[in-house]
């Protein structure tokens, strides 16, 4: 392709054009970031402040967002924000790179939980503890959030689609199998009342099984895993999750899939959930209100409970914020913020959450009257939000390392997919991390230490 | 880019799977025969049952999709499926620059690769073998590597979020330029050496000689190259921007969410549009295409 480029140019063309793009590498900021291209200003928007967002919300969610924006834009005189729909966490942050090295960028962008880290390793994100005022203390936010995109007392990321893993479970099955209507409190529990569970049939189906484990994001949910058997990914860089405590978890969790034969990697864990083929799953928060819908659809009672322990609670934070981008002009990041502040009033906040399912982000957003009458009119949402304050920022490990979330899920794909001895599978895992971490070292030190 | 992925859609097509080619040696005897229709049905409906499921999920409500064991016939029209995948995403702008996209992009390969291979194929110029392998050589790159130089190339030159950044990069395929390199090698020199004698030119010759001898070699590109740009998904994602410069593949992106909820119906439905275009080019060009495509298979 790009020799066929060389043809339309011709030689000199693109040679020119290879050495103006060297020469601007080499002179660094001699030319200054310009804003990503954005659509025209609809007139009654005329003569604002033109901000362009970029996204990864699609769907109903993504239209949540787009309700949100143009209430923003409603409520003051100032500021035009314009969002800009980029595909998945992935395609956003893969795009963002490749426009900051063309040094044309938009003003703020939703980053996941990992595509932040990198993003900060990179010093795209602008530091945004000094933006703070009367209006929105960092403490107002909910502290495991807030805390989660601070480093070195400075904030770079604030929450907005948060969620955590939940455990979902078929009421009427677990009933129907002679077991309490709960999700199980421990792991070894839900191992005693697999066998139960194993017997029971659903329509002309085979017989169900007790626990789906999803491929995506099994990294996220295993993170649980390792705190609930006190191990972890890692300290730091540090990996760790070859010690004792991680090589148990997984052999814990091998043994369940093939000893017990009590649960199994699925394709999509939430669809066999909801056709009963599974009788629990460990879904995301995000995904009650389609859980429900699917509960309703396949006659069943849905219940959640907080994920089983083992030996302590263990349960990671996940999902996306934003931050702002800090080769923008000082003007537009200034009102890049009054948006952010927008979103961390407590009513946009549980306007948010009630459109999407996402957590509220601040704290008096859960005193909100219509997500106090939410949570009492469906227990499973209260579930989630008991569960909060229990949970906490993953490990380093698979949030720096590049590609670790990535690769982190494969390992975890093959561990519940074919017969590896989990000790190895975990040594192998470790050592691909270690390798990968040594390359990030002296960039993660000058950024975390 | 994607070309290789794309012939195999093509080939496992229904439309395709007819088995025309089985003509010339039928099988004399009954049994033979049955196992042969047995083998074709079983194709047949490998190909067909993931776009019959497509259709008749585009009208299931979002239950009843998941349903299992999965029902086979919807059990009322659920067309508000369609509706609602309409206004989720700006479709009709959508459909407008897919379109776009795909016509001058296939018509600006098929123009560069007509004239580079008749480059290599009939004029004479130092290292063409050499130039020829890195050109090769490129076909070997995946497109995922390319992406950030081409986006930077797209950005210096001020085309982003603009119809030249979705088209131009495309228009050089050397997986284009490489098959229509291998059909012109076999015409006979003497047919090209004749014309030159009666006084034509280098254009005269490519237009009045190569070009109808090389037709179902160019089909076979144009089909290739048009099914792959319609189908594009990454590039047109990373080069525009705004919702009014997205093609479709993107915006069936635009129904599905990672975490949270998915209205299958609606995705199914909006896949809908997606296909439906290919599928009537298809039924129009099917046979150019059956012969475009064995002519590939055996000349390649």
């Amino acid at each position: 392709m790009t020799a066929m480029i060389n043809n339309r140019f011709g030689r000199r063309g693109m040679l020119g054009l290879l050495g103006a793009a060297a020469a601007s590498v080499a002179t660094g900021c001699a030319r200054d970031f310009r804003q990503v291209g954005g659509s025209a200003v609809p007139a009654k928007y005329h003569g604002r402040l033109h901000l362009i967002a970029w996204h990864s919300f699609a769907s109903t969610t993504g239209e949540a967002l787009v309700d949100l924006v143009s209430k923003f834009n409603d409520s003051q005189s100032d500021i035009f924000v314009e969002l800009q729909y980029q595909g998945g966490y992935e395609e956003t942050q893969q795009k963002l790179s490749a426009t900051l090295i063309a040094r044309q960028i938009p003003d703020l962008v939703v980053l996941s939980e990992v595509t932040w880290r990198a993003m900060h390793l990179a010093d795209a994100l602008e530091p945004l503890e000094g933006y703070f005022d009367a209006d929105l203390q960092p403490t107002d936010y909910i502290e495991q959030f807030i805390t989660e995109g601070t480093v070195k007392g400075h904030i770079w990321w604030l929450p907005f689609a948060r969620s955590t893993p939940l455990f979902y479970f078929n009421k009427t099955l677990f009933e129907k199998a002679g077991l309490p209507g709960r999700a199980p409190r421990t792991w070894d529990e839900f191992a005693d009342w697999a066998p139960a569970i194993k017997k029971q049939r659903v329509g002309s189906g085979s017989n169900v099984m007790p626990l789906a484990l999803d491929g995506g994001y099994s990294a996220w949910y295993f993170q649980g895993n390792m705190w609930q058997w006190n191990g972890r990914y890692s300290d730091g860089l540090d990996i760790k999750l070859d010690e004792p405590e991680g090589i148990a978890a997984a052999t814990w969790m091998a043994e369940f899939i093939r000893k017990h034969k009590a649960a199994y990697l699925s394709a999509k864990g939430s669809i066999d959930f909801g056709n009963q083929a599974a009788s629990a799953a460990l879904m995301s928060t995000a995904s009650l209100a389609q859980t429900t819908e699917l509960a309703k659809a396949g006659k069943f009672e849905l219940g959640t409970g907080f994920l089983p322990e083992h030996k302590a609670f263990g349960c990671p934070t996940g999902g996306s914020g934003w931050g702002i981008l800090t080769h923008a002009p000082t003007e537009r990041k200034q009102a890049a913020f009054e948006f952010l502040k927008y979103l961390g009033r407590p009513e946009t906040s549980a306007t948010w959450t009630m459109a999407t399912g996402y957590l509220p982000i601040v704290k008096k957003a859960q005193k909100d009257p219509r997500l106090v009458a939410l949570v009492t009119k469906d227990p499973n949402f209260s579930t989630s939000l008991h569960q909060l304050p229990k949970t906490r920022t993953q490990d380093l490990g698979r949030l720096v390392i590049p590609d670790a979330s990535n690769f982190m899920d494969d390992a975890f794909e093959t561990l519940y997919s074919s017969g590896i001895a989990p000790a190895t599978a975990m040594r192998q895992l470790a050592k691909k991390m270690r390798r990968k971490a040594d390359l990030l070292e002296d960039i993660y030190r000058a950024h975390y230490e | 880019m994607t070309a290789p992925a794309t012939l195999t859609q093509v080939t496992a097509s229904p439309i395709t799977g007819r088995g025309e080619g089985h003509r010339s040696q039928r099988p004399k005897s009954i049994v033979p025969r049955i196992l042969l229709y047995l083998g074709l049905i079983v194709v047949g409906l490998a190909a067909i049952i993931p776009i019959y499921w497509l259709l008749s999920s585009s009208v299931k409500t979002s239950g009843e999709i998941f349903v299992f064991p999965p029902r086979w016939f919807p059990t009322s029209f659920h067309f508000e499926n369609f509706v609602e995948a309409w206004h989720s995403a700006p479709f009709g702008r959508m459909y407008i620059n897919s379109i776009v996209v795909t016509i001058f992009g296939t018509l600006g390969e098929i123009c560069v690769a007509v004239l580079s291979s008749y480059a290599f194929v009939f004029l004479p110029f130092p290292r063409k073998n050499l130039i020829f392998g890195i050109f090769l050589g490129a076909m070997m790159v995946p497109g995922t590597v390319v992406l950030l130089p081409n986006y930077m190339t797209v950005a210096q030159l001020g085309w982003v979020n603009t119809y030249a950044g979705l088209i131009v990069p495309g228009w050089g395929s050397v997986f284009a330029m490489f098959l229509l390199r291998q059909h012109m090698m076999t015409l006979p020199t003497e047919i090209t050496e004749a014309s030159r004698v009666d006084g034509a030119g280098h254009l005269r010759t490519l237009w009045s000689i190569v070009l109808p001898l090389s037709r179902p070699m160019v089909v076979t590109v144009m089909i290739v190259s048009l099914v792959s740009k319609w189908n594009d998904f990454i590039w047109p994602l990373i080069v525009t921007n705004t919702d009014n410069m997205r093609v479709l593949p993107v915006g069936l992106l635009m129904l599905k969410s990672d975490e949270g909820y998915t209205d299958w119906g609606a995705v199914m439905a909006a896949t809908c549009f997606v296909v439906i275009p290919v599928l009537i080019v298809f039924f129009f060009a099917q046979r150019q295409i059956v012969a475009g495509l064995t002519q590939g298979a055996t000349k390649g």
